[in-house]
């Protein structure tokens, strides 16, 4: 058990001090940063909305270029090690699979929180000077897509184990797109065969249904949510995120390096 | 030295050719933004609802007024901003003023939007507004009174519109008609909240009407204003002085007329 969390804590500090390096998210930071300073100006031209434009379009900026750090770090994760025969070097250790995967989902996903959080300290800012005061509720609204990015990192690590990085990236891409729009798959059939209706449910419940992490258009109008959908949007995520680190344990040692 | 100053004259060279470029080339008509309608939309932006509505609010308040701006144009972006994120207040209220003052004959379509609002969203500005379109653009005393009042009871509702909202209709001339309006309510409706709250009102306007009685008995028998409501109670003339059910108390001017004071 020892050797098991020494391990994976050791992969993911190395994990998490090579990504978060990379002159790739320094770039995309530099973005967000200057996207945050621009909705300050759209508040600006807004007609007396500013708090309203600035907390819609600040989370949904967050969220993005949450969505592109991990992506672009996540699809190249393991593919990077093979290519540089890095891994030879790494499984000649007593390391397993299962340590490998873990330790780079989480150290990923320490350098995407950092990462978020950075974000979330500009977007706070802009809304306290804009008279928002603190707004404690969109932090729940960031843990909500920390929780995402976590499911995401698993599948983007998932991706990387059987296929190359720009098509990892291409499949993550469609996930996140498909994820968001189950529900509207579902209403789109409501008036169809019963079978058509079957294979739409069987992909709303299978595939990873991402639009229960997004709150922000509730945090916004200052909604109430409640403890309980918390608890099992933090369960579907853990779940989730366990199945697809599973399988990529699975397909990863199955793979003849 | 030679390098830095060639690419600083490519630079002014650059600045140069944009300027006479913008200055040589003929006017065109931007073609309006396409918007997408809002099923479209919900599909397209990855949830991200709020933040598509902001863009696109903000796209449409800079067209009102241009070229490209027009009447069913904003009316289209306002119902499209409403379908995907409901909630979305100043849009509602917006809609209300600047719709009309566009074109009078549209009336309706704002008050449609209004009345979507008044259902959907939780904001002062949306029932306010749309009872004064009501009364401005339609002379009805009866919706204007419905929505004044549901905007007196909004929250978040600024001190000074609240006692406007809440004194709509209570002008000496008109308060027999809204008294009127206000029992029909009453008489016509089995819902508790409306029907306290119509109460509530007939009551705020009989407190008026008997405090003008009061000041004038005072008047003829004394022959000055009282200067305090109190005056009236050590005078005999009221028993005590009445409690207002939305909390207004009443000072006397030096003419006899009453102002009333919501604390």
């Amino acid at each position: 058990m020892n050797t098991f969390v020494h391990n994976i804590f050791a992969i993911s500090k190395n994990t998490f001090k090579e990504t978060i390096r990379n002159k790739i998210l320094y770039g995309i930071l530099i973005f967000a940063l200057a996207y945050m300073l621009f909705t300050l100006f759209l508040g600006t031209i807004s007609l007396g909305e500013d708090l309203h434009v600035i907390r819609s379009l600040g989370l949904a900026g967050i969220y993005l270029f949450g969505v592109i750090i991990t992506v672009f770090l996540g699809s190249s994760l393991i593919y990077k090690e093979i290519e540089r025969k890095t891994l030879y070097f790494v499984l000649s250790k007593p390391v397993s699979h299962a340590h490998l995967v873990l330790g780079k989902f989480f150290g990923l996903l320490a350098s995407v929180s950092v990462s978020t959080a950075g974000m979330a300290v500009i977007y706070l800012i802009a809304v306290a000077f804009k008279g928002g005061g603190f707004d404690a509720l969109a932090l729940l609204a960031i843990l909500y897509q920390l929780l995402e990015m976590a499911l995401l990192i698993a599948l983007t690590i998932f991706f990387s184990t059987f296929s190359q990085p720009l098509m990892s990236t291409l499949y993550a891409v469609l996930v996140v797109y498909i994820g968001h729009s189950l529900d509207l798959l579902v209403n789109a059939v409501a008036n169809g065969s019963t079978t058509m209706r079957y294979v739409v449910r069987g992909i709303y419940y299978t595939l990873p249904n991402l639009a229960k992490f997004d709150i922000r258009n509730l945090v916004i109008y200052d909604a109430h949510i409640a403890l309980t959908q918390t608890l099992l949007v933090i369960a579907y995520a853990f779940v989730y995120a366990a199945a697809l680190l599973y399988m990529a344990v699975f397909l990863f040692a199955k793979r003849e390096l | 030295m030679t390098r830095i100053s060639l690419i600083i004259l490519l630079f002014f060279g650059v600045i140069f050719l944009q300027y006479e470029y913008d200055a040589k080339k003929p006017p065109v008509d931007f073609a309006p933004l396409v918007v997408f309608p809002a099923p479209v939309l919900r599909f397209a932006d990855l949830g991200l609802d709020s933040a598509a509505t902001s863009l696109l609010w903000l796209n449409s308040i800079q067209e009102i007024g241009t070229v490209n701006g027009s009447y069913e144009g904003l009316v289209s972006d306002i119902r499209t901003i409403n379908t995907l994120d409901p909630k979305f207040a100043y849009p509602y209220a917006f809609a209300e003023l600047v719709v009309p003052a566009l074109d009078p004959s549209k009336i309706a379509d704002a008050i449609a939007i209004g009345h979507k609002g008044v259902k959907d969203a939780s904001d002062w500005r949306i029932p306010f507004y749309l009872a004064s379109a009501y009364l401005i653009h339609l002379d009805d005393r009866a919706n204007a009174l419905t929505y004044f009042d549901a905007a007196a009871r909004a929250p978040g509702i600024p001190a000074g519109i609240h006692a406007t909202a809440l004194n709509f209709g209570t002008q000496k001339d008109k308060r027999a008609q809204t008294k009127a309006i206000w029992t029909s309510i009453y008489d016509s409706t089995n819902d508790e909240i409306l029907r306290d709250q119509a109460q509530a009102n007939i009551a705020h306007i009989e407190i008026l009407d008997m405090l003008e009685r009061a000041v004038s008995l005072y008047k003829k028998e004394k022959g000055t204003y009282p200067e305090r409501a109190e005056d009236m109670v050590n005078a005999g003339i009221l028993k005590d002085i009445p409690r207002d059910p939305f909390g207004f108390t009443y000072t006397i001017e030096s003419d006899g007329k009453l102002k009333s004071h919501l604390r």
